[in-house]
């Protein structure tokens, strides 16, 4: 695994891709709310704390960035193996299809984990820096960790699913906004029946359950019956995973 | 311990590539495989690693220990081009138990100590060829698997190769499938030649390899 997560600093440069986000995220949510709009955002939301308004707003800004970003490296450890042949070494070595699927996946998860570990300290510190501090940073900080990580890690199993089909990134990284128009129109069409709160798709955003600023819509589901639906969505998507990637092993050389 | 490959076939598109073959590779020998292009010289070499499955679908498991020793190199070379050569190599062959060869001693063989840091986008087709041969040599740890290893290698490079060859199956007993469209290249290492013709494997008649020369 250590070897597959090392191949993301060298192939992606996280370290300068994360950076120029932070210093866009930040920047912008700094000048929107710069001025009385912060007054504003307080008053709107009933939180005091200016701080960890812009901490909030400043990682929702980034986080719609970043996960393009996360898909694009997910889907490169799959499409750039193949294109690049280096499955064979693994295929000969006889290491078994799900172990060198779990080896992509978990790298994959520890990538995004870490990444936004980044985020969210650096934007902690110029919320620090900008505002001051606040009590209550470090746990919003968590939060915010284990929320934007929590949709990101399903994107990205969406996004390694969908590089093992097809070589082409624009069409994996079409998922994220097929998803996203998806996610609006099935939840208007489909909201008053029983059926809807079985889609995955609501069940991607779960800052309704922290005491977050932005928080998310309340859909009236418990966080255990989320879980549970965000816990099978995920089983189902990588078990299609490992029988496409199976089937499709000596062709992926 | 002697490869016995027994009743292989395989069809590709309807069409016959191997019916029925049966043939017994030993320890410390050189084998090639010559074929004129599509008779399945490639297909070969992937059915004997295992990353093909054969006409009953069946996977070929020559060494059914969880660590399978076969170096193989297919087609074009296998690597990634935003890494050095030298973490190329390690990147594929540190989780492995033992190697015949100290990687210094074949960067120095090859000649590569010049680029062996330098990204592998900037190599030529046959610096590539070297790297991805030296990773085949040292995965090999009882069976090698050359598909066109000559390609793009210059006179001096292939002259090592071939001593590396030799050397490889005299001192290490390594079994060596080469397959090549390019018989006079490399016919002074083969122990024993197989033609690929009409679905099945004939043996050609060789003197005897010229292991002297070649080692001087």
């Amino acid at each position: 695994m250590s070897k597959e997560f090392f191949l993301y600093f060298y192939r992606h440069k996280p370290v300068i891709i994360l950076t120029c986000l932070l210093i866009l995220g930040c920047s912008l949510q700094y000048l929107i709310l710069s001025g009385d709009n912060i007054n504003a955002v307080k008053d709107a939301l009933s939180v005091n704390s200016e701080v960890l308004i812009f901490q909030n707003f400043a990682m929702d800004t980034i986080s719609f960035l970043s996960l393009i970003y996360y898909i694009y490296c997910s889907s490169s450890s799959i499409i750039n193996d193949k294109k690049n042949g280096v499955l064979i070494y693994s295929f000969v070595k006889n290491i078994s299809t799900v172990k060198v699927l779990l080896n992509k996946l978990i790298a994959a998860y520890a990538f995004v984990l870490t990444s936004n570990l980044f985020l969210v300290l650096s934007i902690s510190v110029v919320s620090l820096f900008i505002y001051g501090g606040d009590s209550e940073m470090i746990a919003n900080a968590f939060s915010l960790l284990i929320m934007k990580t929590y949709t990101a890690v399903f994107y990205v199993n969406l996004a390694v699913l969908f590089a093992i089909l097809v070589n082409n990134y624009v069409f994996v990284l079409s998922i994220l906004f097929i998803v996203e128009i998806a996610k609006v129109g099935l939840y208007s069409l489909l909201k008053d029946l029983f059926i809807s709160r079985f889609i995955i798709l609501n069940h991607l955003d779960i800052s309704y359950f922290f005491n977050l600023p932005s928080t998310g819509v309340d859909r009236g589901y418990s966080l255990l019956f989320t879980l549970s639906m965000y816990v099978i969505y995920m089983a189902i998507i990588l078990m299609l995973s490992y029988f496409i990637f199976d089937r499709k092993r000596g062709k992926l050389i | 311990m002697t490869i016995e490959i027994r009743s292989l076939s395989k069809k590709m598109n309807n069409h016959v590539l191997f019916d029925n073959l049966n043939f017994d590779l030993n320890p410390g020998k050189i084998y090639g495989v010559l074929g004129k292009n599509g008779t399945g010289k490639t297909t070969l070499l992937k059915l004997l690693s295992g990353l093909e499955p054969d006409e009953n679908n069946q996977t070929m498991k020559l060494f059914p220990d969880d660590y399978s020793p076969i170096g193989i190199h297919i087609e074009s070379p296998k690597l990634y081009p935003f890494l050095s050569g030298k973490k190329n190599i390690r990147l594929f062959t540190s989780d492995l138990p033992k190697s015949n060869y100290d990687l210094d001693f074949l960067i120095e063989e090859f000649q590569l100590q010049n680029f062996i840091d330098k990204k592998v986008k900037t190599y030529s087709l046959g610096t590539k060829q070297k790297i991805s041969l030296i990773i085949a040599i040292m995965m090999a740890g009882k069976f090698l698997l050359l598909d066109e290893p000559t390609n793009g290698l210059d006179d001096d490079s292939i002259h090592v190769f071939k001593s590396l060859l030799l050397s490889l199956s005299s001192k290490h007993g390594l079994i060596i499938l080469i397959a090549t469209h390019d018989k006079d290249e490399l016919i002074e290492t083969f122990d024993q030649l197989f033609y690929i013709r009409n679905g099945s494997l004939e043996k050609v008649e060789l003197s005897e390899r010229k292991v002297t020369e070649l080692n001087t």
